[in-house]
């Protein structure tokens, strides 16, 4: 056997499974980061605790809910965090909608038969809020 | 001079490697499904509140139970999603007043995901209208819904 070419033979075995096992573990570090974001998990939850509240609201209620968790993932995938484009309430469907990432939203219906309006993100400080009002419905 | 035959048997163990590499994969695409993917089941939470909602409206109004759209004008409830997505059954005196949707369905929810999410409760009314007594059953099987924007 020629013994020189066994030892390149066995390092470049070792180098070619090197380069793929690392590429191998930085796609699934990249698939996992980007699980961890989790804009649909937070989409889902904030459509059903903002329904939560509304279900329960009177007409000239004013509520104030932390949206933190869905603001940050909403600006890592590049959004703009303006409460409209974000927080939809469709008063005809009574229904709410949240974007927290590019594509679809999340959307879940409330039974009350009020309207939602001015609502607004209270960003800065330690963290983000999402006010709106409960006004009479149709 | 290189055995070209030793060569060949030690390629082929590229397709292990390979097959090792997609099992420990699959295991970690599950995994993180599993933890990440559950949805926030709402379902008991949104049936708890309804029931809420329902059972002061009643305490706080006489509902003229011949004509249902009384019942939702005085608990300010929206129809079209209200009858969508809840199950309700209302009892008064023993008399079944408001029924929509199979209640059957509540009964098995530990069996399926899919049936409903239900909660039960009872109370009295004592005015000067009589002694009344009240069973409320409702119901709720809402899913949030992805929608295109």
């Amino acid at each position: 056997m020629n013994k020189k070419g066994g030892v390149s033979q066995t390092l470049q075995n070792n180098v070619i499974f090197l380069v793929l096992a690392i590429f191998f573990f930085v796609i699934l570090l990249v698939f996992v980061n980007s699980q961890m974001n989790g804009a649909k998990v937070w989409e889902d939850y904030y459509a059903k605790e903002i329904t939560k509240l509304i279900n329960t609201a009177k007409p000239g209620d004013q509520i104030t809910i932390n949206v933190q968790k869905g603001t940050v993932a909403a600006k890592r995938n590049g959004l703009e965090l303006n409460a409209e484009k974000l927080f939809i309430f469709n008063d005809v469907n009574k229904s709410v909608c949240v974007k927290f990432s590019v594509g679809r939203m999340t959307c879940y219906n409330y039974f009350n038969k009020v309207n939602v309006a001015n609502q607004k993100l209270i960003l800065g400080g330690l963290e983000n809020y999402l006010y709106f009002e409960i006004k009479e419905g149709k | 001079m290189m055995n070209k035959k030793a060569q060949m048997g030690n390629q082929i163990t590229i397709f292990v490697f390979f097959f090792l590499l997609m099992l420990v994969a699959a295991g970690i695409v599950i995994g993180v499904f599993m933890f990440y993917g559950k949805p926030y089941d709402f379902r008991y939470v949104d049936a708890g509140v309804e029931s809420y909602v329902i059972k002061q409206c009643i305490l706080e109004n006489s509902i003229d139970w011949s004509d249902i759209d009384d019942f939702y004008s005085k608990c300010d409830l929206d129809k079209k999603n209200f009858q969508n997505e809840i199950t309700l059954k209302i009892v008064e005196n023993g008399k079944e007043v408001v029924k929509w949707k199979d209640v059957v369905g509540c009964e098995l929810a530990s069996k399926n995901i899919k049936y409903p999410k239900c909660v039960y409760q009872n109370f009295t009314i004592e005015d000067s209208q009589g002694i009344r007594y009240y069973e409320l059953l409702v119901g709720s099987n809402q899913n949030s819904r992805r929608v295109e924007t």
